[in-house]
């Protein structure tokens, strides 16, 4: 796609590493220069690991050329949300209350990345613990989106939107519980993958919520994500959600056809529960026309109100966030930061029915949704209701106010992926989601893939001179 | 007014029980948020079958039923 | 026959396999003895007679053909009234199901059924299996057949009482948080508590999700091994079911116990709640036989009783209160006093208090691995208390005030069994209780057999007879005034009673204001330090499409 280092995807970085026609220390280089350049404009970096990025690079380069290859993320450059532990290295959460924390050990989606021979460029920022923000009150700026540096990048996991978006990183890892995988991936024009509940394990990411957490890829493009996921997928026994299911070869879904697959087009989240923006519903119908044309079978789908899926979702994270926060909320609560005040707060006077009868209502809406995909290979619905914001005008309060679309696939627990579906008027990427069902992530790729190959979203990237303007 | 002062004293009385100490600011956004937390709780259903279980299920160590 | 009272399944299977005694002779006795017996202690809710004579008939014609299904072929048993009978009315004790019919049988009830038992009736039970003794319910509370003026322990009344009496062989029960062990210590029979996740819970009216454990009440451990044979093994209807392989429990008793390890938890019934004299040398009596018998025996410690009991009060008393939303916010006064006092203050608890229960109780089953690899089996007392205490001396804050014996294990979800090791001098029966890695269930019925055997206290048999004397009672006096506290908490009971929809009288909100200090403690306690990384017990996982 691109002859510069920097925009290489995972998928054709790889292939030129395999063939040595390129070095894994180049491309390393190429990146660190691009992030020396542009980071200090769009802080996506908390820390950088250039160093041992250099010295691992050096010795992928070894092992390569010594004809030891591992696989596709061998000498591959990346970066971790910072709420992944790494071992001697800052894990910070971008908050107050974890500065000077460094984590003795790996993540396990971070060992499973070590061990394919993937390279740490360095850690990325979020929202506050992964729930509040943007804010201004922290260690750290928040995220600026490449697109347009006023407007918001989405979150939590925001430095992995813009470093795969601004070419910092050909892919990232993020954490989604209520949609902090997709609603970046949505506003910076890239692929963002929730994998299933279990599929992938927790084991050493800084928890939001135990009951809705997930890990998952984010990269520039779906088959990028799919190499990601083969990577850290797998049971693991220090999740007690892990799931001890066969990983399948993700990219087998990649370069397929899709005729005959049914979508489920989950329009009443878009159109009817949540409102959203025109070209938003503009880009979706254009896009099923593009599926339909590709001989996918469409159809509408009428799930529970949204509204039922957030509010679930909203009862469950936030007494489990408060549970989690609890010593620290009551010893050191002006450590934390306002957004993420407001946002935690209210979750501590809920009652223990409310939160019973919240997971009691998750039970039914995944039933009662399983039924209903049952006719349909996945399901297609807006990723969020808005292009970007510009960061000056949003509000507090309309972070209670109004609740996004995405957590409808967290409070089921099912694998759904954003990825971009054109451009706005102003330039700032639209998208939207394909979910599947529980385990069957290699649809949802298969899907997003064709799609994807069919359209020219992907050729487009940010202007960052521009957006600077 | 009464209701809106009703609400705060119950408010203060809430976050007693959860034990925790607001500044000023930190509670005018508690009590500026509670409408939105009624109405998220008004979706969760209070009357159900009472054979419906809760999504999490205990789960012994031992068990790696998926 | 003379002696069919107090026949085990065993003995009763053994010669009905022979054809030496008819399945239509024994449910008629059965019968005869409910009618002249049951009205002394009403065990029974509802008697299925026609029913039973008719499969007793059945089950004859079948073996006759040569067609024997097995030791429950032709056995009678009873039901705790939570467990759904299709065509049977099902009323858990509660005036909010007296005219509950269920079109279903629950998974465990459609077992034994298909085993070959024959259903002789369905058994009384506090309250939604929770609230009790009471006499404020539909039906009376169960006397105790070693002394009607006494209580049974619950909530498997009617299942501990009717086994006792010999009015039934073997009759399931529920255990939340005891309630098939306390009725078992109580009534001087054996109550088994297994595994959880091993038995289904579907078609059992709930008490707590996460606590609920479906299991045998019966004379003999034998007739436990005999029962959760029928009982035990996956079901897709449950989503707490477990798919292992089930062993052959009955096999696995003569295993006896030379040179297992047993551990003692003495602490518990010396120190976290004190057993009375008798208590104590029964246990020690009881050690000393295990020893003599081979076993090699150890003092232990299990983490403190009261964190157990934190753990599922909380858990539990929140399920609960969930799944009983509507009637206690519509229909509060339709609850018996007892109900009330152990359940409303759930509205104290908050969603933290309940999730960090739920990581506590993670905390505390891992706990326990150490004592399981070292251990075969543990050993602990059974009720502190001693013998049944009379009905009409029942406190209902009793709940709050301490720890219970037999609630380590429903937080720990291993098997755990009550038996027999002794009486009070006042004739009332004493109880240990064996308890166990999860899914060890054969091991556990194996050193509990062993020591029944060898004790012989099972042999010994209630006085109660048809022309034993009717002891009329009154209840139990109510707490009625209001118990002193500050003005913040009663600001926090008030405020979070509001808040949950309830709407008290003056004697309800005593019951509440009873319990309140004991509830917020509980949650204060629960707050202790915990790593991120400690999960909560109950956990989200999805099944592939």
């Amino acid at each position: 796609m691109s002859t510069d280092l920097h925009y290489l995807t995972i998928a054709e970085g790889a292939e030129r590493l395999r063939q040595r026609t390129l070095s894994p220390v180049d491309w390393v280089e190429a990146l660190l220069t691009r992030i020396e350049g542009f980071d200090g404009e769009l802080h996506a970096f908390l820390a950088l690991t250039a160093a041992a990025a250099r010295a691992q690079a050096v010795a992928a380069e070894r092992e390569i050329v010594a004809g030891s290859y591992r696989g596709p993320l061998h000498g591959v450059p990346y970066a971790l949300k910072d709420i992944y532990d790494t071992a001697g290295i800052p894990t910070t959460a971008q908050s107050w209350v974890c500065q000077g924390r460094i984590p003795q050990r790996d993540a396990f989606a971070q060992r499973r990345l070590v061990d394919a021979g993937a390279i740490l460029v360095g850690k990325l920022a979020t929202h506050e613990f992964a729930y509040g923000g943007p804010s201004f009150d922290l260690p750290a700026p928040p995220a600026r989106n490449p697109w347009g540096l006023t407007h918001f990048t989405g979150g939590s996991s925001s430095g992995s939107g813009v470093a795969v978006a601004a070419g910092l990183v050909p892919g990232a890892l993020g954490s989604d519980t209520g949609g902090s995988i997709r609603h970046p991936a949505a506003h910076c024009g890239i692929v963002g993958f929730k994998p299933t509940a279990g599929l992938v394990s927790r084991a050493g990411v800084i928890p939001l919520s135990y009951s809705y957490d997930t890990c998952g890829p984010m990269a520039w493009t779906v088959e990028d994500c799919a190499i990601l996921l083969g990577a850290i997928a797998g049971y693991d026994a220090d999740d007690p959600q892990s799931a001890d299911v066969p990983i399948p070869d993700y990219r087998t879904a990649i370069g397929r056809d899709i005729r005959g697959l049914r979508i489920g087009v989950v329009r009443h989240f878009f159109e009817a529960d949540k409102p959203t923006d025109a070209p938003i519903k503009a880009a979706i119908a254009t896009a099923l026309k593009e599926l339909a044309a590709l001989g996918a079978e469409i159809e509408d789908v009428t799930l529970a109100p949204l509204d039922d899926f957030a509010a679930c979702q909203w009862v469950i994270t936030c007494a489990e966030a408060n549970a989690i926060h609890d010593d620290n909320l009551r010893h050191r609560m002006t450590d934390y930061g306002e957004n993420f005040r407001y946002r935690i707060l209210p979750g501590a006077t809920l009652s223990a029915a409310d939160y019973v009868q919240a997971q009691r209502l998750r039970r039914q809406l995944i039933a009662e949704t399983r039924q209903k995909m049952e006719g349909f290979d996945v399901l297609l619905t807006a990723t969020v209701p808005t292009v970007a914001p510009v960061v000056e005008n949003m509000t507090l309060s309309s972070v209670l106010a109004s609740r996004g679309i995405t957590a409808a696939f967290n409070t089921l627990g099912w694998p759904a992926l954003a990825l971009c579906c054109g451009f706005s008027e102003a330039g700032l990427p639209l998208s939207l989601t394909i979910a599947g069902k529980p385990f069957d992530e290699a649809t949802v790729l298969r899907v997003a893939d064709a799609y994807e190959r069919a359209t020219p979203w992907r050729r487009r990237r940010p202007d960052l001179a521009q957006a600077a303007a | 007014m009464s209701n809106d002062a009703d609400a705060k004293t119950r408010h203060v009385i809430e976050l007693r029980w959860a034990a925790l100490e607001t500044t000023a600011r930190q509670f005018d956004q508690f009590c500026e948020a509670a409408p939105h937390v009624a109405a998220l709780l008004r979706r969760i259903p209070r009357e159900r079958s009472r054979w419906d279980d809760p999504a999490n299920v205990f789960v012994l160590p031992s068990d790696k039923r998926r | 026959m003379s002696d069919l009272r107090h026949i085990t399944i065993a003995e009763a299977a053994a010669l009905i396999a022979e054809k030496r005694l008819s399945p239509v002779e024994l449910v008629e006795e059965k019968l005869r003895l409910i009618a002249a017996i049951d009205p002394k202690m009403d065990a029974f809710i509802t008697v299925t007679a026609e029913r039973a004579r008719a499969e007793a008939k059945a089950a004859e014609a079948e073996i006759a053909a040569g067609r024997y299904r097995g030791p429950l072929h032709g056995i009678p048993f009873g039901l705790k009234d939570i467990f759904d009978t299709a065509g049977i009315r099902t009323t858990a004790n509660s005036k909010i199901l007296i005219d509950n019919v269920p079109d279903r049988d629950a998974t465990s009830a459609a077992l034994i059924a298909k085993a070959g038992g024959v259903l002789m009736g369905k058994l009384s039970t506090w309250e939604f299996a929770h609230g009790g003794p009471a006499f404020d319910l539909p039906f009376p509370p169960t006397r105790n057949p070693w002394n009607l003026a006494h209580q049974t322990g619950g909530s498997s009344t009617g299942s501990g009482g009717a086994v006792a009496a010999g009015l039934l062989p073997g009759a399931l029960g529920s255990d939340t948080g005891g309630s098939i062990r306390g009725p078992a210590a109580l009534c001087g029979i054996a109550g088994l508590k297994p595994t959880f996740g091993l038995v289904s819970r579907m078609g059992v009216v709930p008490n707590s999700f996460s606590f609920d454990h479906v299991g045998p009440m019966t004379a003999t451990v034998e007739d436990g091994a005999i029962l959760l044979q029928a009982i035990a093994g996956y079901d897709p209807a449950d989503p707490t079911s477990v798919k292992v392989a089930i062993p052959d429990y009955r096999a696995a008793l003569a295993g006896g116990v030379r040179g297992l390890r047993l551990g003692i938890v003495r602490h518990y019934w010396e120190d976290d709640n004190p057993g009375t004299d008798e208590v104590c040398a029964a246990m020690d009596e009881a050690v000393r036989l295990l020893q003599s018998l081979g076993a090699v025996v150890e003092d232990i410690r299990m983490p403190p009783m009261q964190a157990f009991y934190d753990v599922k009060i909380v858990g539990a008393e929140s399920e609960l209160f969930a799944n009983h939303e509507k009637e206690l916010r519509e229909r509060l006064g339709d609850f018996c006093a007892d109900f009330l006092a152990r359940s409303l203050a759930a509205c104290l608890f908050r969603g933290v208090d309940y999730v960090q229960a739920q990581r506590e109780r993670r905390r505390l089953v891992a706990d326990m691995q150490r004592l399981y690899d070292r251990y075969d089996a543990l050993i602990t007392a059974g009720p502190p208390s001693g013998g049944a205490g009379r009905l009409d001396a029942h406190r209902t804050v009793a709940f709050w005030e301490k720890p219970s014996w037999t609630t380590p294990f429903n937080v720990t979800g291993g098997p755990a069994i009550s038996i027999c090791n002794g009486f009070t001098k006042t004739g009332l029966p004493l109880a240990l209780q064996v308890a166990g890695a999860p899914f060890a269930d054969a091991m556990v019925l194996r050193v509990a057999h062993a020591y029944e055997r060898a004790a012989g206290w099972y042999t010994r048999k209630p006085p109660l007879e048809a022309d034993t004397p009717a002891v009329p009672l009154k209840p139990y006096k109510l707490p009625d005034r209001i118990p002193d506290m500050d003005r913040a908490t009663r600001e926090i009971v008030e405020t979070c009673a509001r808040n949950a929809g309830l709407k008290l009288n003056e004697q309800q909100f005593i019951l509440l204001a009873e319990a309140a200090p004991h509830a917020l403690a509980m949650g204060r306690r629960l707050r202790r330090h915990k790593a991120w990384d400690l999960h909560p017990a109950d956990v989200f996982r999805l099944a592939p499409a």
